[in-house]
């Protein structure tokens, strides 16, 4: 995707969600019988939204916009890669406990950022995870005394 | 002499165990985020918050102060060492710094980055010392009214100086008051954006919005870009670390400029450090004898960002105390620190709490002499640290990340909102979206909001209030200045260009 397309994209976002807040604070009501009322300060921010947002629009498709700038698949499938296990690792969190899975999330993030499976790396790699995850346990929940749930194995 | 005595009370009481302690973690953390590419001192200060909120005030507070002027002096280290600044206010030291290293002399310019640290965190600190209290005192006259008005232009100054797109800035700024929206009204109760989702009703908490939008969303936005691999080295020595002489004798007078220049660029609120080493930068070019050597390699352009920046970095304190206004990104973490500690940052602060006050001046002449001795001895450590894989360094950044967003309130929900954050960052940052405004906007939004309904309460709901003192009629037409000066102006010039053209 263009940098240019996901600039009006956004900015066409913005501009709703911005109509959004000033229906929302409208909605909470401007004025109470001690001055504003809930809904002023939502009024202003969907203001500057709105306003500002439409700006960025008018100007972003007047641009010519720089043909190459881009974002290619590859990046995306790299951050969606970082979000998923991101993301896997919070299912795990409490089922198995904080420092179990955790070495599965570095060892993921780290292929994610740069693939490379020889096995040497591959064992530096996992006595990294495993390292970083003992010293997590005993900083946040030894030393900081962190309230982490635990898993099947008692930590 | 109150003074001198004040100081001296707090350089007493800044040398107890525990306030050492918190000063040096603080600027190795410092230290190590600065060196950082992908972390900032917003970031390291952010880290640090779970772990300082049941610590005594002053140790907190020195612990997160250690980790901005920390990163000031760490900042240094990537940016000449691989060209690639380790934050914004380093971005300066990059232009001279790494040709400086590229000739075989980065030791050269590394002693030179962590001398000038020296010098212009000290001339800072001393006139914050002589500085403050008259300062503060003036700053007795801001009611609610006044502070209406600085806040009011403080988001106008960061959004206008902040970046070069003040459109973005604006609706960045929108963005992040409506962050700082989500949850209950602080007056009438009434549940705003919540989504019938109750995590949300006590709102996001800032440090989550920091910590995804600057930690996770320059992680994904350097990953994106493939920085997966090693950077390239480059030599030094130990015994080149040491500035030489003749750099000093011919830095002397830039030093004290740049210093200078720092210390009342990062007092003004929205400025900070950035903008103090983009000054002084220029001002060292403009007065040099040899101005042809700045951009390939000259000392003087390491010595006037490094000097300034630190300076602004003490300076930048001194609004925040005495206003609880915060300049820049770190330090409006570290209002949030203070707010989460149960102080009120504010005009009453120097009066009500001398001792927490000057203890913690007094923590900043340790943790600034402290600096030059960890920075030379841990500059081999630093380096190391940079030349660690990304595919390495970011998993870790990441499980940090996770873990301190975590302890904020022990939910998970937590860490999917940074996710969220992160996400957004990563899109803001490909989009050239300034950071500063939307996170200025989550912690001053609610403040603001405070500000003018007390205003208004007092009043009945005559907004003539805002006209009735003179400090706040002035203040706002500042900011009146400020917003046609880089909103509506470029728009007018815009116009009036593209009708000559037609013509």
């Amino acid at each position: 995707m263009s940098i240019k397309l996901l600039d009006i994209v956004l900015a066409a976002l913005f501009l709703v969600f911005g109509l959004y807040v000033i229906g929302s604070a409208f909605a909470f009501g401007i004025t109470s019988d001690t001055g504003p009322g809930s809904g002023t300060f939502p009024l202003i921010a969907g203001l500057l939204m709105a306003i500002f947002a439409g700006g960025t629009l008018y100007r972003a498709l007047r641009s010519g916009g720089n043909p190459d700038a881009a974002i290619g698949l590859a990046e995306v499938v790299k951050v969606a890669g970082l979000l998923a296990l991101l993301g896997l690792y919070i299912a795990a969190f409490e089922p198995l406990g904080a420092f179990l899975p955790l070495p599965f999330l570095i060892i993921g993030s780290s292929l994610v950022i740069h693939w490379r499976t020889d096995p040497m790396w591959l064992v530096q790699l996992l006595a990294l995870a495993v390292g970083f995850a003992v010293v997590c346990y005993f900083v946040f929940a030894v030393f900081l005394r962190v309230l982490l749930p635990t898993g099947p194995l008692g930590f | 002499m109150e003074t001198i005595d004040l100081l001296m009370q707090g350089l007493l009481s800044a040398l107890a165990f525990d306030n050492l302690i918190a000063v040096l973690i603080g600027v190795l953390l410092g230290l190590a985020v600065g060196a950082l590419p992908a972390l900032g001192p917003a970031a390291g200060v952010a880290i640090l918050l779970p772990a300082i909120v049941n610590l005594d005030p002053t140790v907190a507070i020195a612990g997160l102060a250690g980790v901005y002027y920390g990163a000031m002096y760490g900042g240094a280290v990537t940016s000449i060492l691989i060209g690639v600044p380790g934050d914004s206010s380093s971005m300066m030291t990059v232009v001279d710094g790494y040709p400086l290293a590229k000739k075989g002399q980065a030791g050269r310019a590394l002693g030179m980055a962590v001398y000038a640290s020296f010098v212009g965190g000290l001339i800072s600190l001393v006139l914050m010392t002589f500085l403050s209290v008259p300062v503060a005192r003036t700053a007795l006259a801001f009611g609610p009214v006044e502070m209406t008005a600085i806040i009011v232009l403080a988001l106008c100054l960061v959004t206008v100086l902040g970046d070069d797109d003040v459109f973005k800035g604006f609706l960045g700024l929108g963005f992040g008051l409506w962050v700082g929206m989500i949850g209950l009204d602080p007056v009438g109760g009434t549940p705003r954006f919540t989504f019938n989702n109750f995590h949300l009703l006590e709102g996001i908490d800032f440090t989550i919005v920091v910590v995804g939008m600057y930690g996770l969303g320059q992680i994904f936005a350097a990953v994106s870009e493939g920085q997966g691999g090693r950077s390239e080295t480059a030599a030094y020595t130990f015994k080149s670390l040491f500035p030489r002489f003749s750099d000093f004798l011919k830095c002397k007078w830039t030093l004290v400029t740049s210093s200078l220049i720092g210390f009342v660029v990062g007092i003004l609120p929205g400025a900070g450090a950035t903008a103090a080493t983009i000054f002084s930068y220029a001002v060292a070019k403009r007065t040099s004898k040899t101005p042809e050597e700045f951009g390939s390699g000259a000392i003087e352009g390491v010595a006037a960002p490094e000097a300034s920046n630190n300076a602004a970095s003490y300076s930048a304190m001194i609004p925040l105390f005495t206003l609880g206004i915060p300049g820049s990104g770190t330090t409006a973490v570290m209002l949030g620190g203070l707010l989460m500690l149960g102080l009120e940052p504010g005009p009453r602060l120097f009066s009500q709490q001398p001792e927490f006050v000057w203890s913690l001046i007094g923590t900043f002449y340790i943790g600034n002499i402290s600096l030059v001795f960890l920075t030379l001895a841990l500059i081999p450590v630093l380096a190391a640290l940079v030349f660690l894989r990304n595919a390495i360094l970011f998993p870790i950044v990441i499980g940090i990340v996770f873990f301190g967003v975590y302890s904020v309130g022990y939910s998970v929900m937590d860490v999917m909102i940074a996710a969220l954050f992160g996400l957004a960052g990563y899109v803001f940052t490909k989009l050239r979206y300034p950071m500063l405004p939307i996170l200025l906007g989550v912690i001053l939004g609610p403040l603001l909001e405070r500000a003018i309904r007390r205003s208004l309460i007092i009043s009945q709901g005559d907004l003539g209030i805002f006209a009735s003192s003179t400090i706040s009629v002035v203040i706002f037409a500042a900011a009146i200045v400020l917003f046609v000066y880089g909103v509506i102006w470029p728009l007018v010039k815009s116009a009036m260009s593209k009708r000559a053209q037609e013509a």
